[in-house]
């Protein structure tokens, strides 16, 4: 007695075989209300009583001659490693169709069990199955099962083990063809018994209705060319004599068997009204309605996606500043030590700025999945269908490209379930326009930055809807160019609506929103400090300019000018001597001073009563009233415009909004109210705090500003950029943009990382401005739109490349998809900049 | 000092893991993607790993 035994799922595309698999095996695959969605073998393993069994979840098929890549992986399966049971997964509710491969596994003679699932939504169909007579007409085991609601299961098992423990093995299914047909399968069958060479595995007599059915991959492993000759002539007399094709005839024999056996065993009382399904299917697949349904839908997505996603990026930002500033103070104020830069422009400003998206990434997760687990997504695939066939692709193409809105990959895989080569491979190649998460994070950051609210949600359709028309064509260019072929036709299956499960819509966010948390503790991190250290080294020693010069001179300028105001309220002196101007020196040194210890040190304490004691000195000395009004007057004018400010940004209220103005009036009173102590004092304050002061500031920022640059020039990041950079300047990128694509090629939330990293690196100044606000200091609306359109359209990222080179078998392919794209995305992004520049658009 | 030596071997360690991922990503070595449980070539599932076809 076996005590471990292989079992395999087969069944129809959406007959629910991977639910049953995570149901058996406890494993959390992937599962859609559409079909195709298992292009590959999965393997899972469970104990049921004593025996261990090892279960593999196959690709959907709807019969046993393979036609599509995936449909031959699941026959080879079952013929090459001969399972110790079959577990034969059928849609209770569409029956007829489903025994179709049930007929051919009985006539393959594999150790079946007959799972019937989606019994519950079969008997609110009207259907009454007559299980035990099934059973015996169809010689296997049948198990009801409910796959979402995990019934049956064990059932299921107890059947399967016993199955597969029977030691007898099972007596294959002779249909009977008809003579013509039995005629011309025993020639075949007798050549096939005499020369048995490489195809002994195979029963000789399914070999010869293979034969019969023109199945190219079973012809090919026959080496006789006496069979080969005999299975063609005996095809073309068939074809002759009954004026049909043989398979079509086959197909016919094997239907009359279902429909006997489901007159004596089914009975049906299917309420011919129509389903809640087919209601919403005359909206939802409507040839006026259908597309502009789809659309809007999609316009939805977006706006939940950044309308709730929203609040929970702020936690998670302030998280990070919070987190940023934490670690600056293990250092002194303004040290320059390489590791806390690593630390905080390097990982908290790269994987930081790449983690904040995660609400994003979960909310357009979570709504992809209620539109798969509902069955809209297939509804979708079928409105691009019609769309597609009528400029001559395959609508079949659509189903993978969906999946590409999650990542490129998986989406490249299901290609498999096209047949057509030709369509396939035109399918693979436009796939990554279809944009993917990882390149949510990209417009995430860029379209709040640039657009106005209500523009957020339809900026980021029009970007989505243009990668899709972009794929559309893109397909069809290569399928009338190098790709040149007719289309397959092709019938699309809609599943019936289905509620989404909680439990099933959270895992999938969840696994979603945990794999990109891994990815950017993972890929992200490792690349954010390369191009951290790219971005820093090598470190400029001499400069071109004498900063440090030029700030001395600023500093001049400021106390001169100090000292002009001085003689405004009569306390000058030559020289710049004057108590103001001493004011303002002591006022910087302690500034100067309490940037080089902890924020809580002693020495920022003794730096301020230093401070204290000189302008104690200064306003007892002569003039002295006038200093210590000036400095009233200023402090006071500080406090008032620091409360305006903290309230406004507390309370969130809008500029120009009611609240906003009665904050104002009411600001403009206080001030008023100061000026009234001293007119002249307040005047020689204002202009000292709104000019003089913010001169300087801004002369110090800005000298401090080209020192950076000059730096980030001279690192390897900015070598790099100033070389690609005159390529990149037709459609208005600079250095900085071009450095992040670059590293967006291993993988595209890499952008937002480098942006975040090139900006807090080439910082200028401590404050705490985000990614968004430098970004639209610098760039342009115009510019915004084409660095997305090219993020869209470019290269994907390297897991692609690497798929659609494994997929396609040629390095070729992959090169030229990767090639193609950007080559596409650089001319498209050059019209769209330069067509905005002529027409004044988002300048 | 210390700082030095944390940095680069923090840049070294990236260095390393990065060049691996990638030569592995390109030569086929690396089947893992970063996609999802649901793509097939994702051998990251503990409990149900891809079987070559």
């Amino acid at each position: 007695m076996k005590s471990k035994i292989v079992v395999a799922l087969a069944g129809n595309p959406n007959s629910g075989k991977t639910t049953i698999f995570n149901n058996i095996t406890g494993a959390r695959q992937h599962v859609g209300n559409y079909p195709g969605v298992t292009v590959e073998l999965k393997e899972g393993n469970c104990k049921h009583n004593d025996t261990e069994i090892e279960i593999i979840d196959l690709p959907g098929t709807y019969s046993l001659t393979a036609y599509s890549a995936e449909e031959a992986i699941a026959r080879n399966f079952i013929i090459d490693s001969k399972p110790d049971a079959v577990v034969n997964v059928i849609d209770a509710s569409n029956l007829e169709r489903n025994l179709y491969l049930s007929l051919q596994l009985l006539e393959l003679g594999v150790p079946l069990v007959l799972a019937f699932n989606m019994s519950d939504v079969a008997k609110s169909r009207g259907y009454e199955f007559d299980i035990a007579k099934l059973s015996s007409s169809l010689n296997a085991p049948i198990v009801p099962t409910v796959g979402h609601k995990n019934g049956g299961m064990k059932e299921l098992l107890d059947a399967v083990v016993t199955t597969a423990k029977n030691n007898h093995p099972p007596q294959k299914l002779i249909i009977n063809y008809g003579k013509e047909i039995e005629t011309e399968i025993s020639k075949i069958q007798s050549l096939i018994d005499i020369n048995p060479n490489g195809t002994s595995k195979y029963d000789s007599r399914w070999l010869a209705v293979k034969l019969l059915e023109d199945d190219k991959e079973i012809a090919a492993k026959i080496s006789s060319h006496e069979v080969t000759e005999q299975a063609k002539a005996s095809g073309g007399g068939i074809e002759k004599e009954l004026d049909e094709h043989p398979q079509a005839i086959i197909a016919d024999k094997r239907y009359n068997f279902i429909t006997d056996v489901c007159n004596e065993a089914v009975k049906s009382n299917e309420k011919k009204s129509r389903t809640l399904s087919d209601i919403i299917d005359s909206f939802a697949t409507n040839r006026f309605f259908g597309l502009p349904i789809f659309l809007l839908l999609m316009y939805l997505v977006f706006q939940l996606t950044f309308t709730l996603g929203d609040p929970f990026m702020g936690w998670i930002e302030e998280f990070f500043v919070w987190l940023g500033e934490t670690i600056t103070t293990f250092w002194p104020k303004g040290s320059e030590s390489a590791l806390k830069s690593l630390l905080v422009d390097g990982i908290i400003g790269g994987v930081g700025g790449v983690i904040v998206f995660l609400p994003n990434i979960l909310l357009l997760f979570l709504s992809i999945a209620i539109l798969e687990d509902s069955g809209y997504m297939a509804r979708a695939a079928f409105i691009m269908d019609r769309l597609m066939h009528k400029i001559g692709l395959h609508g079949k193409s659509f189903i993978p490209m969906l999946i590409g809105f999650g990542c490129s990959v998986p989406a490249i895989m299901a290609t498999r379930t096209l047949e057509n080569r030709r369509d396939r491979l035109a399918t693979m190649l436009v796939i990554p326009l279809m944009s993917c998460g990882a390149r949510l994070p990209i417009y995430a950051l860029i379209i709040p930055a640039f657009f106005p609210q209500q523009w957020h949600a339809p900026m980021l359709w029009l970007i989505y809807v243009i990668g899709i028309v972009i794929a559309i064509f893109g397909a069809k260019l290569l399928r009338s160019t190098i790709l040149k072929g007719d289309p397959v036709p092709f019938v699309m299956e809609l599943p019936p609506y289905r509620i989404p499960t909680l439990k099933g819509i959270m895992i999938h966010m969840w696994e979603r929103g945990w794999l990109y948390l891994r990815k950017a503790g993972t890929i992200i991190l490792g690349i954010s400090i390369i191009l951290w250290a790219m971005t820093s080294f090598p470190k400029k020693s001499v400069f071109e300019k004498n900063y440090d010069g030029e700030s001395a001179a600023a500093e001049e300028t400021y106390f001169s000018e100090i000292n002009e105001l001085g003689k405004t309220i009569g306390i000058s002196a030559e020289n710049n001597s004057s108590i103001l101007v001493d004011a303002a020196r002591a006022e910087l040194k302690k500034d100067s001073e309490q940037e080089n210890f902890y924020e809580d040190e002693a020495g920022s304490e003794k730096a301020e009563n230093d401070y204290q004691s000189t302008i104690t000195r200064l306003t007892n000395s002569e003039s002295g009233k006038t200093l210590a009004l000036f400095l009233e007057t200023k402090n006071k004018i500080n406090e008032t415009n620091n409360s305006f400010n903290e309230t406004i940004e507390e309370s969130g209220i809008e500029e120009g909004s009611p609240e906003f103005q009665k904050l104002e009036e009411e600001h403009t009173a206080a001030l008023n109210e100061i000026e009234k102590n001293s007119p002249q004092i307040f005047s020689a304050t204002v202009q000292y705090l709104d000019v003089i002061k913010t001169k300087y500031n801004e002369t110090l920022v800005s000298v401090e500003q080209e020192k950076q640059s000059e730096q980030l020039a001279y690192s390897i990041t900015g070598r790099i950029g100033h070389v690609i950079a005159p390529l990149l300047s037709p459609m208005g990128f600079d250095w900085k943009i071009g450095t992040a694509l670059i590293g967006a090629l291993a993988a595209k939330e890499v952008f937002v990382a480098q942006m975040g990293i090139v900006y807090s690196v080439g910082e200028a100044d401590e404050t705490s401005q985000d990614l968004r606000a430098r970004l639209h200091d610098s760039y342009s609306p115009l510019t915004a739109f084409v660095i997305m359109l090219f993020c869209l359209i470019s290269a994907p990222c390297m897991a692609t490349i690497a798929v659609t080179k494994r997929e396609s078998n040629s390095w070729k392919w992959a090169l030229f998809q990767l090639g193609g794209l950007t080559a596409l995305a650089y001319i498209l992004t050059t019209i769209v900049y330069r067509a905005g520049l002529f027409f004044n658009i988002g300048i | 000092m210390g700082e030095t030596i944390a940095l680069v071997a923090i840049i070294g360690s990236a260095c390393f893991f990065g060049g691996r991922t990638i030569y592995r990503s390109l030569t086929g070595k690396s089947e893992r993607c970063g996609c999802g449980k649901e793509c097939p070539l994702s051998d990251t599932c503990s409990d149900s790993k891809k079987k070559k076809d």
